[in-house]
This record gives structure tokens, sequence and C-alpha cells, in this order.
């Protein structure tokens, strides 16, 4: 019918138009070119974990309040425990205040590499403008290891990249916590496994010798990561933010302590020079041969106990290693793992770094052909 | 610059505002008299195909104010089909769109080792998705709407008392995925007419027994040009040297790597937002399978693992784009996007194609012409 009226109207011979009649006004790219423009710098994202009342909110807060001139986009995951389907999560930048569905589970979605997460972030962006910074601050009983998968996106898919996992732990509960399980899996052990650096907060509250005594147990779970001490949630925002965790692996700085812990860190060294695709198939072997997977790492229960199989299970690997083709980076969260090649600059000694549930010293080392450190 | 006159081809400084109007590019006249004169020649331009039909389906104000990447529009749609024989069995999202156990699985990311039996509903879940697609190969010619072949593939499916998997997947409103020129995968079937020239992609799942069988095929519509052939080519190429890969030990992270070797050499990119995945009682499972290479894949084959491998191969940039209707996705330069993709078990040996066509020695439908 449409074409009819056209014809109709072309019966009639119009009056030109100048040529520079009416020229637009040009309108500014969407904000998905700006995303992909490679000149921009990728965005980090840092995931903040720890149980109500640790001090997560405060030191948001802090964050906030601290910085000039970014643009923080900060998100809330607000049940963070058991459903493993969408949940809500309230979304600001700056003042703005958004409210976002957020999927925090990772995995094949409709064959879609990126989670839903980081496509929703993405898509805030072309809404709102680019972010600077991500902080995606988790429930009390969260685990950090399902969002810390998500957003460890493949090189060049997102603009967003994992900085690190901040744990926040009330040095005043932290010690009581530990002894109700009695000897029980907690979902705060695992946090401090998965942090990269933990924050003791409310220092006030405790002595030194309890103090030492809390250091030791963190240390005992995870020795490797970088421990901030500090009441009413102040910290250098340095040693938080901005640590690229997922792309430098220092070998552990403290000696491991004897306390006996369902989760702990084994560190294995080698004076050999291995060969890449020996190292390859050792992690293939341990972390998706050996270990158990077969629990969903769901909360079920919304309690700080966490399900024990008994059986070993990683939740992060880290190191460095020579081999017969130059040094190499290994990183791993819970099953997925990365080998990138660096430089052999300054590396004081081979390691490899575990830190799981149940971790078996003897076959790590007879996997991986090291030794224990 | 001074423009040259469409009728006399002196200077010109004005332009026909008609095809202003309708976007077409600019036409120069010197001015109202020689435009006067060669009025009945011009007006021809603004009765193109396309601009009429672009007129006729009111299609540019579909998604208003969205800048497209390439010259395809949406065109408007049949409503969603509702008349799947009660008989036919349906997988858990066909009431609601939510595919409740691919949610609940996901946690786990294990990747299912199927039993026998299992193995033997794959099977007949991919030939019977090969049938479909074979029926909706016979429709690609220029003037047939993907509606059209829509409808094809909704009455196949019932032929074989099979559920076409996409419908109401995740609300996806039709029973198969067509994918024309720039769209890279997941475009929705509507009354566009082919054009020749086109390449058009047909994704068909088909649901059987609790089964799912899954591949695609990208078609030559008339006579595609040079480029257009070599990029369906190397998209289906990269397919076969990655199904060369699969047998028991390898890895799924490795995969990617052949195809995206292969495709740099052909001078194509590879996307990279969508991958491969698993498939068996649910559509999309363990494991993720990416195209490219360097990626964090997790797992290693052993026998009666069941996945696809489906490449999208662009002629220029890898990046995606999505339409505003939540599913088209686009190539971001607006180039085009070419895609094969088969369901694949792994064996003790190596591999079964589980979606092979059982004519012509097994080669994909664009190559019965060349």
């Amino acid at each position: 019918m449409l074409v009819d009226v056209l014809e109709s109207d072309e019966e009639e011979v119009p009056c030109l138009v100048p040529v520079d009649d009416e020229i637009p006004t040009l309108v500014e790219s969407s904000g998905t070119n700006q995303l992909l423009d490679d000149n921009v710098p990728d965005i980090p994202v840092t995931v903040i974990t720890g149980y109500l009342g640790a001090g997560k909110t405060t030191l948001l807060t802090h964050i906030l309040k601290e910085q000039h001139g970014k643009r923080i986009a900060v998100i809330v995951n607000e049940y963070g425990e058991g459903e493993a389907v969408e949940q809500p999560g309230a979304l600001g930048v700056g003042n703005e205040k958004y409210e976002e569905w957020l999927e925090m589970t990772n995995g094949c979605l409709c064959c879609a590499v990126k989670s839903n997460a980081v496509m929703a972030l993405e898509k805030l962006m072309e809404k709102s403008g680019k972010f600077d910074y991500v902080l995606i601050e988790t429930t009390g009983l969260a685990d950090p290891g399902n969002i810390g998968q998500t957003f460890w996106v493949d090189e060049g898919l997102s603009k967003l990249y994992l900085d690190g996992i901040v744990t926040m732990c009330d040095a005043y509960n932290i010690d009581k916590t530990f002894q109700e399980a009695g000897g029980k899996l907690t979902e705060c052990e695992r946090q401090i496994a998965l942090a990269d650096v933990v924050i003791l907060n409310k220092l006030d509250l405790i002595t030194d010798t309890q103090k030492e005594k809390v250091k030791q147990r963190i240390q005992s779970i995870n020795s490797s990561c970088d421990i901030q001490y500090t009441t009413h949630s102040r910290v250098d925002l340095d040693a938080i933010l901005g640590i690229q965790a997922y792309s430098s692996a220092a070998p552990p700085s403290t000696t491991e302590h004897n306390i006996s812990s369902a989760i702990s860190t084994v560190t294995l060294t080698t004076d050999s020079i291995l060969k890449r695709g020996d190292i390859e198939g050792a992690l293939e072997t341990l972390l998706w041969e050996d270990v158990d997977s077969s629990d969903s790492d769901v909360n079920n229960k919304g309690s700080h106990v966490i399900e024990d199989t008994g059986k070993m299970k990683m939740l992060r690997l880290k190191g460095k290693l020579q081999t017969s083709d130059g040094w190499i980076m290994v990183q791993g969260v819970r099953d997925m793992f990365d080998i990138t090649e660096i430089s052999g600059d300054n590396i004081p000694y081979q390691h490899l770094v575990f830190i799981g549930i149940h971790l078996d010293r003897k076959r790590l080392s007879d996997v991986t052909k090291m030794r224990v450190r | 610059m001074i423009d040259s006159c469409e009728g006399c081809g002196g200077n010109a400084t004005l332009q026909c505002p008609t095809c202003k109007k309708l976007g077409l590019p600019a036409s120069h006249f010197c001015n109202q008299a020689c435009f006067k004169t060669n009025w009945s020649n011009h007006k021809l331009k603004h009765k193109q195909k396309a601009v009429i039909e672009a007129i006729t389906n009111g299609s540019a104000a579909l998604y208003p104010g969205y800048s497209y990447t390439g010259t395809l529009r949406p065109y408007p749609r049949a409503p969603r089909r509702t008349d799947l024989p009660a008989h036919i069995g349906r997988p858990d999202y066909s009431e609601d769109g939510k595919p409740i156990s691919e949610i609940e699985s996901r946690g786990i990311g294990q990747i299912r080792v199927l039993n026998q039996e299992e193995i033997q509903g794959m099977r007949l879940a991919g030939r019977l998705g090969r049938e479909v697609l074979d029926v909706a190969a016979k429709m690609v010619r220029p003037g047939v709407t993907c509606q059209e072949i829509d409808d094809a593939v909704f009455e196949a499916c019932v032929a074989r008392e099979c559920y076409p998997s996409p419908l109401n997947y995740r609300g996806f409103p039709k029973s198969c995925c067509t994918s024309v020129n720039e769209v890279i995968c997941h475009g929705i079937p509507d009354t566009r007419p082919l054009k020749d020239g086109d390449i058009l992609n047909i994704d068909i799942t088909v649901y059987k027994n609790g089964f799912h069988g899954d591949l695609n095929e990208t078609f030559l519509v008339g006579k595609v040009d040079e480029t257009g052939r070599k990029l369906v080519e190397a998209s289906y190429e990269s397919l076969r040297r990655a199904i060369e890969q699969v047998k028991p030990g390898a890895k799924y992270r490795d995969i990617g790597g052949v195809i995206q070797k292969y495709i740099n050499s052909c001078g194509f990119s590879v996307v990279r937002s969508y991958c491969g995945h698993g498939i068996n009682q649910l559509f999309h499972t363990a494991p993720s399978v990416p195209h490219y290479s360097k990626n964090k894949a997790i797992g290693i084959m052993k026998p009666g693992h069941c996945f696809t491998i489906e490449p999208m191969i662009n002629e220029g940039v890898w990046r995606d784009h999505l339409w505003p209707d939540d599913w088209t996705a686009v190539t971001a330069d607006g180039k085009r996007s070419s895609q094969f993709e088969h369901t694949l078990l792994v064996t003790d040996t190596g591999v079964e194609i589980l979606t092979a066509r059982q004519e012509m020695g097994g080669q994909p439908h664009f190559m019965d012409n060349l």
C-alpha cells in the first residue's frame, strides 16, 4: 500500500534543496565504540568479600571518599547465598544509583563466553559512560571463587579485568568463628584462601597476642596473601586496588605455620628446568582429574560451614617457573588456570603455590615433579 | 570539492530531496530545470527494492536511535507459534523460557560422560536435526523470507516429533536462528526476503526424547561475490580442521588455536564472544569451547563427551554488537560473518559427527553448486 503512495507522489517533481541545507549536527559516537577502543585503558575489577559486620561497607565508603576524579562503579551483591540464578545487585556510580540484575554465576549462557555480569557492566557503561574502576561487594557468605572466575575473562574479550580479591576479616570475631566451626570448613577460611589481600580489621578490639594468633591462622590458610592491619577499615588504597594479582605472582613471603586446617597453602619449588608441556599436564591432572569438583560450590544452607567431602579441592594457584622455553607465570582459580610467558627478572626462586582444601603434599609433589618447600 | 550534476555533468550545488529523505546516497543537480528534464530517469532510484522495502516495513523505526553497523535492518515478524502438537516432548523452558535444569547445573561445571543409552539418544537427535536443516536448505533462494524458512523448520520438526529447541529458549521467539550477512549468530527469522548475493546461516537444534541435536550451515543465496564465497569456505574449513583434533585426551582449550591459526592465514577473524558448548539433555552446558587461541577453557576430552564446535568467522573485525532485540549479534564493522556447526561425540578412537550430512559425502550444501 505504501508503495502505491510513493509512486503517486513521484508524479510531481519535487523542488531541489541546496546541498548544504541543514547539515545535521554531529552526534557523539556510541559508548560501545569507546569501550572497544584499544587506546582506552582496561578497567580493573576488585572483589571485596568478608562476613557481615567485617567492615566491607565502611571500606567502600572510605574508598569512594578518598577517590578524586575517578568514576567507580560499586556493585552490591545483595543475596549471595544459595540460588545460582539471577540475583539483584544494587549498583551506584558516584552518587548516581542504578538497579540492575546481575547474574553472578559463571559458566555457559547460551554459548556466550562472557557472563551476564560482565555483559551487564559493559551495557551499563554504554548507557552511562565509562568507569575507571569496578568494586564488587559480595554478601557475607558468598564464595568469591565464583565471582573471581566470572571476571577472569580471556584476554581481548572485555575491557574489564580481575585485579584481585580482597577479604575483610573482623579480628575480634574471626577466632570465634573458627572455634565455633569446631574444625569444620568455613566460608571464612575459603574467603581467606582466595584472597590476594586480607584486611584484618577492628584491631583495636584485640590484644597483640591475639593478633599474632589470628595472623598465624590466616597465614596457615593462605601464606601468599598480603595482610593489612587496620581499625575502622582504614587502609592504604594502593595496597588493595590496582594490585594486578592475576598478572603477578610473588613468592609467599611468610613461613607456613603448623596449625592444622583443612584449607592450607602448599608451596612447591624445584632447581630443574621443566618442560612447559609437563607443567600443563601436571596442572590438568591436579585441577581437572584429581580434585573433587562434584560439589556445587554453592552455600545452600546460608551457613558459614561449607560442605566437606574430604577430597582435595583447589581454590587458588599461582607461581613462576622456568621452562626450557623461558619463564612462565601460572595463575589459577579453582579448576580454571592460565599460563603466560614472562621475563625472568627478579624472580628469587621457582615456585608454585597451591591453596586449597585437603591438599595432598605428596601427590602435588609427585605429579609436578617438584619438592615441597 | 564540487559535485557534478547527475543530468548534465556540470557543477552542482543542489541535491534531490527525495533521495535525501530516503537516506540514499546524495544525487546532485545543477538546477531545477535540469532536474525536471531528468526526473523520469532519476525517480527510478527512489524505487530501488531495498528502499521500498525499508519504507513498507517501517523497519528503520523499529529501534529508533540505534545505529546499525551494517545495511541489514530488522523486518516485522510473525507471532510466536503456539501450535506445537501436545504429544511432542518439550524441554523445561518451553513454557516460561527459563532453562531451569541448565541454570541449576551451572555451578557443577563437570563435563558429563554419556552412557550408551544416552549416546543413542544423541545420535537420533543429531540425525533428525540434520534432516531438518536439509529441509531448510532446499528453500534457500532469493525472494524467500526467513519467516518462511522458520515455518518449514517448525513443520519439519513436528513431522519428526521433535521440539524446535530455540523456541522460547530464554524467550527466543522462533524455531531456528537465521543470520544474514553481517549477523554473526542468533538472527531472528523475519519477513525480509533473501536477496541475490546474501549469505545466510541457518542454525537448527531439535529436542527429541530428551536430547538436543545442534548444527548449522551457511548458504550462498544466488550469486555471491568471491570474498563472500571465500569467507564461507574458510569458516567451513576451520570447523573441519577443528573436528580433526577431537579425540580422547585432547584439550578443549586447544581447539581454538587450530581455528584461529587457519583463519588468520586466510585474512579473516574469529569471533570471541560466542563459543561451542556441551550438549546433551541440556541445550547448553559444560564444556565451553572457545574458537580463539589462548583461552582458559577447562577440561580434557573423554569418550562419551558431547559438544559442539561452531566457529563464527568475520570478513573484517572480530568484534560484535548486539541489536536492541537482545539476540541478533552483528559484526562491529558491518562486514559479513559465516559459521558452520556440528554436534560431536568423542569416541574411544576419535570423533563421531552426530549431525553429519548423509548425502554428497557429507559436504555442506554450499559446495553442491560451486
